[in-house]
């Protein structure tokens, strides 16, 4: 297939032809506002962190799987949106034609005050609805984590996107077909169900390579391709982008003159279950991971995953784990190693590994993942696969996450613990990991040590504790919590773990479903 | 009444205005230095870009016009007090607009700000903390305040029980989510100013002023606002004067939407405070007498933000002698601004904390102890106004009995006896806000078209989320005797609604209820004569009559109190929260909250509700996370994004959440016997803020075996609420 010099897409039912010559830069926030003149679609903090800018957006990743989810419209880069079907407010519902079921239950449960976050939030339920058709409450409240209102105070809002809840009292669910209304392209609702069909779908993944005059945006579908241009533009400064959730932390990196958009690269989106591990595409969104997680929590290994979802969950917000991939978090914490990637934490405690694809040789070479932090120069690299292991039921995992408030925050201080036991006694070295410490602690190494081969009795553990205040030595930060907060923490973190194995539960305080207004 | 354009999006807000032919886009340029001089500002490698069209700074100010955006005679902080829209020189704090870049795209002008270079000489280490400027004596010696009652010191020799103690707050951003944003268009003589402000007749003074040209050159347009509490005011000014010089130097329509970051950095905050108190009461636990010295971050100016932080400092509680001195402090900061509740946030921290404090001194039990000191009628508040109709006690006691406030107090005592590293705790505050009616008021114009009967206002009041707009239009459709769905209001315009008061302080939207109520009357005053000649006759067909018989069917109306400067009324509410800490991270949950309040008849309870839960959730925003974070080498603001500065989200706010209002108990004097309600709910968030400091207080004695009084600092983060617990490695056993 040759590679298209323009992008198209679909918003709103309208086909959208881009030739314009936009910056590399520029969003489909921007296009959206700017461009097509729609309103409706809010802009506030432009780095994925308010959800004012939710947009719905419909596209096969590799050409055999079509989704539907909502995703920050402010760090979306406007030339990754080729094939896509992109839906807004707009197209959801007006005055004229009607409103959509959901922007009717915003006014009946008056969850509007100023209006501005409301299209948002109605946008993150839309996407949420085509991802879950049958929420609970709870699934509910669990999706609006990555949406700020200063005038609501949130309860009237909850109460009318839960009202589509399975288990809500009011009972009034939504009909799939109602909440499709207006998503499609011209020819109708039909054409989406056919594009996992139709690879001559203007809606498939087709190769790019744009002229955008000070930039050139490539979109390779093979790993051969993304080889190819690597190589050929080894001398040029290179970003390769998937969901470029990154973009909102890390602003105004460049100027770059290659874009490589990683999404359409097939071998980037493995799955494969080898019974002891489970390789996972690098390119796996961070909402696929966590949706597969939840799949294999039963089988036996996996036991451990209900702990990671849970830590999941708290990792940045659901427009960002739908948009943002695995390889993309893990590269950040490669680039900025300050950065306290729950990922990174999570993985390197269970001790997951990494494949990283060369283009200069064309090899595809397996790491660790303290090698692929500290010792492999990514440039012309590609990581390509994450393989997870089974953990064996002797295993005692935990992972803690600790913020300034209770979702959408990055890490204080995150941990995950992973203590291989056979009774109270630790058979093998535990790995104890931290983020958030500084750049170049991961692993509390004398503590690792120092609990191997010892059984855990009060005096031991509180020796352990000791030891590992001892080797904590937290950056000074200029923004932020105190390193005495945060030494502090990674002790108690690591007491609440082996205190687990004395009490079993309680050692987290788990958020209940908010009791609605009605049902008082 | 527009949630439905709300719900679709298609509410037009001031940014979303369609693109002109012709628009230029904006960004300011601020400085990165806290102290020093501007040596050059080099625009060379911003102008450089393609689409970026130009630099507007200090030397662009029109001929005759002042570059001073403080609009003259509104006394607001220093009288007489001048600021620079751009500096030219020197700089006082981090921040500040330097000047604007002017570009084809938003983006593009955003690109080109961060193009420009400045250079800087006689850089200082700026001063950001407000202990160091106490202790450098940075005062504004001629904005101290004191109020003295009676004779502290002397009730206090005879208190049984004396606690003395120092609590401090610290700054809160506005962080509504439209940020602020203005558009000038020139016009054939004159200039079209669309502005999200609070205060459109300020921001007109500036624009006037700014341009050199006289009040009626300037068209104010001000369309719904995402959100003000109180963040649209003094420099809404500044963001509509920026746009209106660079639309006037460059003839073009200038649309200036400042990016998150910069709003957070140049806009005024909460103002930080310390205090040092010394409080007492008798062995029964009446309080006698309080003496506090209150230290405000005034910023770079002195404020007068801090109007209402001593009159309401006594909250819900009557004690008959007080020494309060309140002194401000210059650090290199932006200037306060006011935030939803300016003076009862910081009044509820220092009087409850006080309370809490001689509570467990005179070891009662601190909801007792509460009840015993509530205002009763009558009795005179700090500025000498007795409480009338005053519900606090009967709150009080309701409130204490449908919360279940006794037992569950017996159960948290038990669960913390049970529990070492998981506790709860549960506190019950009152509190008062007194409400004025400031000059001038609200001109409210209704006009009423003949043709169909349907009916337009436009108020000079801003619909910024509180349910101003719906509140004036049902009370037009009632006063008219017409259906709601008749009634539009429209974005106001300064030259319909001329000289109105900012909207603020909670009493806007009753007050323009009454101005509206007022033209209704003049107009049905018009409708009369034909009335009693058709008294049968339908809405259309006395109209039909009244327009034949030239009758006029519009009319403005101002509502005015008589004696302004006196407090009205006062909103009393009561609430209780629960919340449970989990000591070994600091991490809590508010699991639940009891609210009543004494709105009087409210006018439209579902907005009021709304009013209550957004400035609650506020409350905890500004007492339990949000922080903001200086370079102490630079001043400049380090935490102005969503990653590092955090407002309550959805998981935030309390897991059981019930709100009351005291039923039967109109307000008579109140407009058409309501009460105000969207910031006297912000400071029972302290209740928070006191159940956390339990909770921790409770893990304190357990390891201590002391039972001591935690100092209050708010935001009480996690991190202070661990390390508050004192918890040590040798403290953690198996």
């Amino acid at each position: 297939m040759d590679a298209s010099g323009h992008i198209q897409f679909y918003l709103n039912g309208q086909k959208h032809e881009v030739a314009d010559k936009f910056p590399a830069t520029t969003s489909l926030n921007d296009y959206i506002r700017e461009v097509a003149g729609l309103m409706g679609t809010k802009v506030m903090c432009k780095e994925a962190g308010c959800g004012c800018c939710a947009v719905t957006v419909t596209h096969a990743l590799n050409g055999d799987e079509v989704e539907t989810m909502s995703i920050n419209s402010c760090v979306c880069p406007l030339y990754s949106v080729d094939g896509w079907i992109i839906t807004t407010t707009e197209g959801l519902g007006s005055q004229r034609a009607g409103l959509h079921p959901i922007q009717q239950r915003i006014i009946d449960y008056n969850g509007s005050q100023c209006g501005y976050c409301t299209p948002g939030l109605v946008m993150a339920m839309y996407g949420f609805l085509h991802q879950t058709p049958t929420p609970t409450m709870k699934d509910i409240e669990g999706s609006l984590d990555g949406h700020l209102c200063r005038c609501t105070g949130y309860r009237s809002i909850l109460d009318a996107m839960k009202s589509f809840g399975v288990d809500s009292p009011s009972a009034v669910s939504i009909d799939i077909e109602d909440l499709n209304l207006n998503m499609c392209p011209s020819q109708g609702r039909e054409s989406v169900k056919k594009l996992g069909t139709s690879k001559q779908s203007d809606v498939c993944p087709r190769p790019l390579n744009i002229d955008l005059c000070q930039s050139r945006w490539f979109r390779p579908l093979k790993l051969m391709d993304l080889g190819k241009i690597l190589q050929e533009h080894q001398n040029n400064c290179v970003k390769m982008v998937f969901g470029n959730t990154a973009s909102g932390i890390f602003k105004h990196e460049g100027p770059y003159e290659v874009f490589i958009d990683l999404r359409s690269v097939e071998e980037l989106h493995v799955f494969t279950d080898n019974k002891t591990s489970l390789v996972f595409g690098a390119s796996t969104t961070i909402g696929k991971f966590r949706k597969r997680l939840i799949e294999y929590a039963e089988k036996p290994g996996f036991h451990y995953f209900p702990r990671v979802v849970r830590h999941l969950d708290v990792l940045a917000n659901v427009l960002v784990r739908n948009a943002g991939s695995m390889a993309g978090n893990l590269m950040i914490k490669h680039t900025h190693p300050w950065f306290p990637s729950d990922l990174f934490t999570i993985l390197e405690a269970i001790g997951a590994k990494v494949d990283i694809f060369d283009s200069k040789t064309g090899q595809t070479v397996s790491h660790n993942l303290m090698k692929f932090l500290s010792k492999v120069d990514m440039n012309a690299k590609v990581l390509r696969t994450i393989e997870v292991p089974s953990l064996s039921s002797q295993d005692h995992f935990r992972s803690f996450k600790i913020t300034p408030r209770w979702q959408n925050s990055h890490a204080y201080i995150n941990a995950a613990f992973k203590i291989p036991l056979s009774g109270m006694t630790v058979t093998d070295k535990p790995n104890i990991v931290f983020g958030g410490v500084s750049a170049d602690m991961v692993h509390a190494t004398e503590t690792e040590k120092y609990l191997e081969r010892r059984t855990l009795d009060d005096s031991v553990i509180n020796a352990a504790l000791k030891v590992l205040y001892e080797e904590i030595h937290p950056d000074v930060l200029e923004v932020g919590a105190s390193s005495k907060y945060r030494r502090q923490l990674c002790v108690n973190l690591l007491y609440k773990t082996l205190l687990g194995l004395y009490q079993p539960g309680a050692t987290l305080i788990i958020r209940v479903t908010n009791l609605s207004g009605k049902d008082r | 009444m527009t949630a439905h354009l709300q719900a679709t999006g298609e509410a037009m807000f001031t940014g979303d205005l369609p693109e002109l032919k012709r628009e230029l886009r904006a960004a300011f340029v601020l400085s990165t230095i806290g102290v020093g001089e501007i040596v050059q500002v080099d625009t060379s490698e911003a102008l450089k870009l393609p689409g970026v069209v130009g630099f507007i700074g200090a030397g662009d100010i029109p001929p005759g016009g002042e570059n001073n955006f403080i609009p003259a005679n509104y006394h607001l902080y220093e009288p007489d007090w001048k600021d620079e829209l751009f500096v030219t020189k020197d700089i006082d704090y981090a921040g500040r607009p330097i000047g604007l870049i002017l570009a084809e795209s938003q983006a593009l002008a955003e690109q080109g700000a961060r193009a420009v270079t400045v250079t800087y000489k006689n850089v200082q280490r700026p001063v950001m903390d407000l202990r160091e400027a106490i202790q450098k004596n940075m005062i504004f010696e001629k904005a101290t305040e004191q109020k003295i009652v009676g004779n502290a010191e002397a009730a206090l020799k005879e208190a049984a029980y004396v606690v003395e103690g120092e609590c401090e707050m610290g700054n809160q951003y506005y962080f509504y989510i439209e940020n602020q944003v203005a558009l000038s268009v020139p016009s054939e003589d004159g200039i079209d100013v669309y502005s999200a402000t609070q205060c459109s007749e300020m921001a007109q003074r500036s624009v006037a002023q700014l341009l050199g040209k006289p009040m009626n050159y300037c068209n104010m347009i001000v369309s719904r606002l995402g959100g003000g509490f109180g963040g649209k005011f003094l420099h809404s000014c500044a963001v509509a004067a920026a746009s209106a010089v660079a639309a006037e130097v460059t003839g073009r329509p200038v649309r200036l939407r400042v990016d998150l970051s910069t709003d957070m950095q140049f806009n005024g905050k909460r103002f930080p405070i310390v205090a040092k108190y010394k409080a007492g009461c008798d062995s029964e636990g009446k309080l006698l007498g309080v003496i506090v010295d209150i230290f405000v971050d005034a910023g770079h100016v002195a404020t007068t933000m801090t109007f209402d932080v001593i009159s309401m400092l006594d909250q819900g509680y009557y004690c008959p002698n007080w020494k309060v001195t309140m002194k401000q402090f210059k650090t290199n900061k932006v200037c306060a601004g006011p935030t939803r509740g300016p003076g009862q946030v910081p009044a509820c921290l220092m009087i409850e904390t006080i309370l809490e404090h001689l509570a467990m001194e005179a070891r009662q039990c601190p909801v007792i102890f509460r009840e015993l000191n509530l205002f009763v009628e009558g009795q005179k508040n700090l500025f000498g106004t007795p409480q009338r109709q005053c519900t606090l006690k009967k709150l009080w006691q309701r409130l204490k009995q449908m919360a279940d406030v006794q037992s569950r107090l017996d159960d948290i005592s038990k669960y913390n006896k049970d529990n070492l590293w998981r506790k709860r705790g549960l506190s019950m505050t009152a509190s008062r806000y007194d409400m004025c009616y400031y000059p001038t008021g609200f001109p409210t114009h209704v006009s009423v078209f003949a043709a169909d009967g349907t009916v337009v206002v436009i108020t000079a009041g801003v619909e910024m989320g509180q349910g101003l707009y719906m509140k004036v239009a049902q009370a037009v459709a009632y006063s008219l005797g017409v259906p709601l769905e008749f009634v539009k209001v429209r974005p106001n315009q300064n030259n319909v609604t001329p000289n109105p008061l900012w909207t603020g302080g909670s009493i806007s939207s009753e007050r323009c209820v009454a101005s509206a109520m007022i033209a209704c009357e003049k107009i049905k005053a018009q409708l009369q004569p034909f009335r009693e000649k058709q008294p049968d006759a339908d809405w259309k067909t006395l109209l039909q009559a009244a327009w034949e018989g030239n009758a006029v069917l519009s009319a403005g109306g101002t509502h005015h109190y008589d004696n302004p400067q006196v407090d009205l009324y006062a909103t009393y509410m009561a609430g209780v929260v629960e919340t449970e800490v989990d000591v070994l991270t600091g991490q809590y949950q508010v699991n639940r909250v009891d609210l009543l309040g004494d709105f009087g008849d409210s006018m439209n309870p579902t907005i009021d509700i709304g009013q209550v839960e957004g400035a609650y959730v506020m409350g905890l925003g500004a007492y339990l996370t949000e922080d903001i974070f200086f370079s102490k080498e630079t001043g400049k603001l380090l935490n102005g994004g969503t990653w590092d500065y955090k407002p309550p989200t959805t998981k935030d706010i309390p897991i059981d959440w019930r709100i009351h209002f005291l039923p039967d108990s109109p307000n008579s004097v109140g407009v058409l016997s309501s009460k105000a309600a969207g910031e006297p709910p912000i400071g029972l968030a302290m209740g928070a803020l006191l159940s956390v400091k339990k909770a921790v207080e409770s893990v304190r004695e357990d390891l201590s075996g002391k039972k001591t009084f935690l100092p209050v600092a708010a935001p009480f983060t996690v991190e202070k609420a661990q390390l508050a617990s004192g918890i040590q490695v040798n403290h953690l056993h198996v």
